[in-house]
């Protein structure tokens, strides 16, 4: 059975009309393997033209020899000279039928790909929640719209974070100063309550104005205010250093916090956005399915077909062959048996044979169309 | 009808010593008005003060027609080697009889006398304003500027004293008002260790006052101003303890070198006179007394005729002679000594006060063996003997004037019954006068020669003498004169023996109502 080219093409090309979930178009691969042929051998040979041009050949080369209905020897001679060129021809269409099923078979096989492709496109899809909308697109990247609120939430945070984070990599120096001024400033109350009260009791006691070497230039009593004082500014300055550290990190740790509330949102709809895939996973997987169904049939299809035409040529192979034969005759010798084109015998029975003409299609040509359309399961 | 002669009886005149103050109709007739070179000797009379007698003989030479030997010291060695050190003509010099001078260091001047000279452990230290403190290493006539270590100067203090361990130093040219005190047991150490100082501005009691003398008594500090005194306790560690105890307004010391203090008492001069600062038992405050109220306004006269004369009250010197039991200050500006006695305060608090004249003593120094030294105009003198570098001297007593009882009546003397003890040799003048007249009638009278006098001296295992162990003289003299008052006075020229007036007997008529 020959292929439709032009039917194939169409179920191959015709957008959705009876589509399976693929793209396929069924019906017109149908149609491209179940029309008839008109003229067209299942490898494409043209058998009313080929029938034509032997006769045709047969009568110019009579005609050239002046020969109509000749003796023996001429006979041979145009027998063999007939015998070669139709020998010639019969390969010359062999490799072109064969040249241009590869032709076919390649452009079979894109559609069936394109087709797959098409159907496994991705399909962008949108999800929405409480904190905004992700939209995925079709190169397979997404978007998370975070809601205004959302956003102005997140702008927020990040921000008060900063702040934070530059609180942690600022001048631990300048912290610690900070820290120190202000615990100093706590304890000066205090301090200067004990100097008014020491100085108090230095010049009650005639005290005041004593200086003395072994005290560093002062009395003892201011020494020891002075020396306590000196203790409590180096555990101010020990302390404010330990403090502003501490901050630095409860900075970093709010900062984290902060960041990390930041985006919270952003991850309620990457959550979102997995459970919407695995939502539209559901669909695509058929589709999926579906696709790579039809590019296996297609391919089954496609197989079978090639082998189909394999055969087909085989048989044209054969026939012609035997048409050879028949027109010519075949082989030699006592074996040798006389051709329609040697004898009074052309053209009488070749073409009902083979369908030439007017004849009808053989019912062997029938019954190979009926297994290749069993095997690609249409 | 003859009428009869009143006797009236000065037994022990002057025994309560001169007294200026009050008025003299109606004072006791104990108190005289004068009582020049005289003491109050151990029975309780006037009697005439020992001379001195001048040790150096190479003064002249060292001293020059300078005043003389103004400031002195002995220094004993923890080896028993005693070293005299004295001051004068700008130089300091080392011995009694004859004067060494110092070696000073290079280029060291000199430019006054008013050293205050301590001895500190096994060390002597020399303090004058204006000059680098110097040292004497263990009586070593070659002086030191301290510090001899380091390269801090000690303060360039007026007045210094040894007490409680340390150094104590004051009154700067340039800084009246802070006391400073050295290392302990270190006198060359004024910048280190536990050495210290104390303002004393914001203590004084009547606001600013100059620092012009440290003293050490009843365990407390005292620091003199010139009108206030503050007492600190807790000195022994100053830099921790050395608190304020008390303070006395008003009272001061006017002159370093008259502080001196008799074990019980510290007397001093102050602008009130001569003042004494007793021990405190129980009492919160020292008592402080005026000693000199009966002569307040005579010595501070002097006083005043000492500042006018020297610019500054450096030359006031005294001394405290636990044998004699007298407080000697001097002011040579006036060439008077006023002497007090401090066996037993007056009735009204004061000690009983003489006076001497024509000794000028320029300095006073009780040396170890408790005897009397003082600087002369030759150099060093010892307190002793009754003749002033060999020469006589006189003793003056005159009574205030004496109404008898009887200040209506007038009085008529008749006749002087004196009784002299001792007074062999001496040329005597008896003095009386009426009515306040200080133009006396006198009667010159000498006592025979004798050796008997011989009172505190030691002739134990010498050649045996068989006389009377004391003289005793009483001339009788006939006087002439009336008036209400009568003023009684002795003139003696003490020639090497001593002279005390036991008692003056006086004959008198009783005459009319005035």
């Amino acid at each position: 059975m020959a292929l439709n080219q032009s039917a194939f093409n169409q179920a191959l090309n015709t957008p959705k009309q009876n589509v399976s979930p693929t793209g396929f178009n069924q019906s017109a691969f149908n149609t491209a393997l179940t029309t008839p042929q008109q003229n067209v051998s299942p490898t494409g040979f043209n058998q009313t033209a080929f029938n034509q041009a032997a006769q045709t050949g047969a009568n110019t080369v009579s005609g050239m020899l002046g020969m109509t209905g000749a003796g023996s020897n001429t006979g041979n001679f145009l027998n063999g000279l007939l015998g070669a060129g139709v020998d010639y021809y019969a390969g010359q269409q062999d490799i072109d039928a064969a040249a241009q099923f590869g032709q076919m078979s390649n452009q079979a096989a894109q559609q069936m790909g394109q087709q797959a492709v098409q159907g496994t496109t991705f399909k962008p899809f949108s999800v929405t929640t409480g904190a905004g909308t992700t939209t995925t697109t079709p190169t397979g990247g997404f978007n998370l719209g975070l809601s205004p609120e959302q956003a102005a939430m997140q702008a927020q945070l990040t921000q008060q974070a900063g702040g934070l984070f530059g609180g942690v990599t600022g001048d631990i120096d300048q912290a610690s100063q900070d820290i120190y001024s202000q615990i100093r400033a706590l304890q000066s109350p205090e301090e200067e309550r004990a100097r008014l009260q020491m100085q108090e009791n230095l010049f009650a006691r005639g005290r005041g104005g004593i200086s003395s070497a072994q005290y560093g230039g002062q009395n003892q009593e201011q020494f020891g205010y002075n020396q306590a004082q000196q203790e409590a500014m180096n555990q101010a300055a020990f302390q404010a250093r330990k403090l502003a550290l501490g901050e630095q990190e409860q900075q970093l740790a709010l900062g984290e916090g902060l960041l990390s509330q930041a985006y919270v949102p952003q991850q309620q709809q990457l959550d979102a956005l997995t459970v919407g895939t695995n939502i539209a996973n559901i669909a695509g997987t058929g589709q999926r399915q579906g696709a790579q169904l039809q590019a296996e049939l297609g391919g089954t299809g496609l197989e079978a077909l090639l082998r189909s035409y394999e055969s087909g040529l085989a048989g044209e192979q054969t026939q012609r062959n035997q048409l050879v034969d028949l027109l010519l005759g075949s082989g030699s010798g006592a074996d040798a048996v006389e051709g329609l084109l040697g004898g009074s015998n052309l053209g009488g029975s070749l073409g009902a044979a083979v369908g030439i003409g007017d004849a009808p299609t053989p019912q062997w040509i029938k019954d190979l169309g009926n297994d290749a359309k069993s095997w690609l399961g249409l | 009808m003859a009428q009869e002669l009143k006797h009236v009886t000065i037994s022990a005149p002057g025994f309560l010593g001169i007294n200026t103050q009050d008025s003299p109709i109606g004072l006791d007739p104990a108190y005289a008005s004068i009582a020049d070179n005289c003491v109050i000797d151990q029975l309780g009379r006037v009697g005439a003060r020992k001379g001195y007698d001048l040790l150096t003989t190479n003064g002249p030479d060292v001293l020059g027609t300078s005043r003389g030997i103004e400031a002195m010291v002995e220094f004993v060695s923890r080896t028993g080697v005693k070293t005299v050190f004295s001051a004068g003509n700008n130089k300091i010099f080392t011995g009694t009889t004859t004067l060494v001078e110092c070696t000073l260091p290079a280029g060291y001047v000199i430019t006054d006398n008013d050293w205050k000279m301590v001895s500190f452990n096994n060390d002597v230290y020399f303090f004058q304003k204006g000059h680098a403190p110097l040292e004497s290493i263990e009586g070593s006539s070659t002086l030191t500027v301290l510090p001899t270590t380091g390269g801090n100067l000690a303060p360039q203090g007026n007045e210094v004293l040894a007490a409680y361990g340390r150094l104590w130093t004051c009154d700067l040219v340039d800084n009246k008002y802070t006391v400073y005190w050295s290392s302990l047991l270190a006198g060359d150490d004024w910048n280190g260790g536990s050495s210290g100082s104390v303002d004393l501005t914001t203590v004084w009691p009547n606001g600013y006052d100059e620092v012009v003398a440290l003293a050490e008594h009843n365990n407390f500090l005292l620091i003199f101003g010139k009108k206030n005194i503050v007492v600190y306790s807790g000195a022994e560690s100053p830099n921790s303890t050395l608190s304020l105890h008390d303070t006395i307004e008003g009272t001061g010391c006017i002159a370093r070198d008259s502080i001196q203090s008799t074990g019980t008492d510290l007397l001093f001069l102050s602008s009130r006179g001569v003042m004494s600062l007793g021990r405190l038992l129980q009492q919160k405050s020292l008592p402080l007394n005026d000693i000199s109220k009966n002569v307040r306004t005579d010595l501070l006269s002097l006083v005043s005729i000492e500042e006018q004369s020297n610019g500054h009250r450096q030359a006031i010197k005294a001394v405290y002679s636990p044998i004699d039991a007298f407080y000697l200050i001097t002011f040579p500006a006036s060439g008077v000594v006023y002497c007090f006695d401090v066996r037993q305060p007056l009735e009204n608090g004061s000690f009983r006060v003489t006076t001497w004249s024509s000794l000028k003593p320029t300095a006073f120094f009780l040396f170890v063996e408790d005897t009397l030294y003082m600087g002369q105009a030759l150099g060093i003198a010892r307190y002793g003997s009754y003749l002033d570098g060999g020469e006589q001297y006189q003793l003056r007593y005159f009574s205030n004037p004496n109404d008898f009882q009887s200040p209506a009546n007038l009085k008529f003397l008749k006749k002087f019954n004196l009784t002299i003890i001792g007074g062999q040799g001496t040329p005597t003048t008896l003095n009386w006068g009426y009515d306040y007249t200080s133009a006396f009638t006198k009667q010159e009278f000498t006592f025979g020669s004798s050796n008997i006098a011989e009172y505190g001296l030691s002739e134990y295992n010498t050649d045996a003498e068989y006389s009377a162990s004391i003289v005793i003289q009483t001339p009788k003299v006939n006087s002439t004169g009336s008036g209400s008052v009568v003023t009684v006075g002795i003139e003696a020229e003490i020639n090497n023996a001593a002279f005390s007036i036991q008692k003056i007997d006086i004959l008198a008529l009783i005459g009319r109502l005035i």
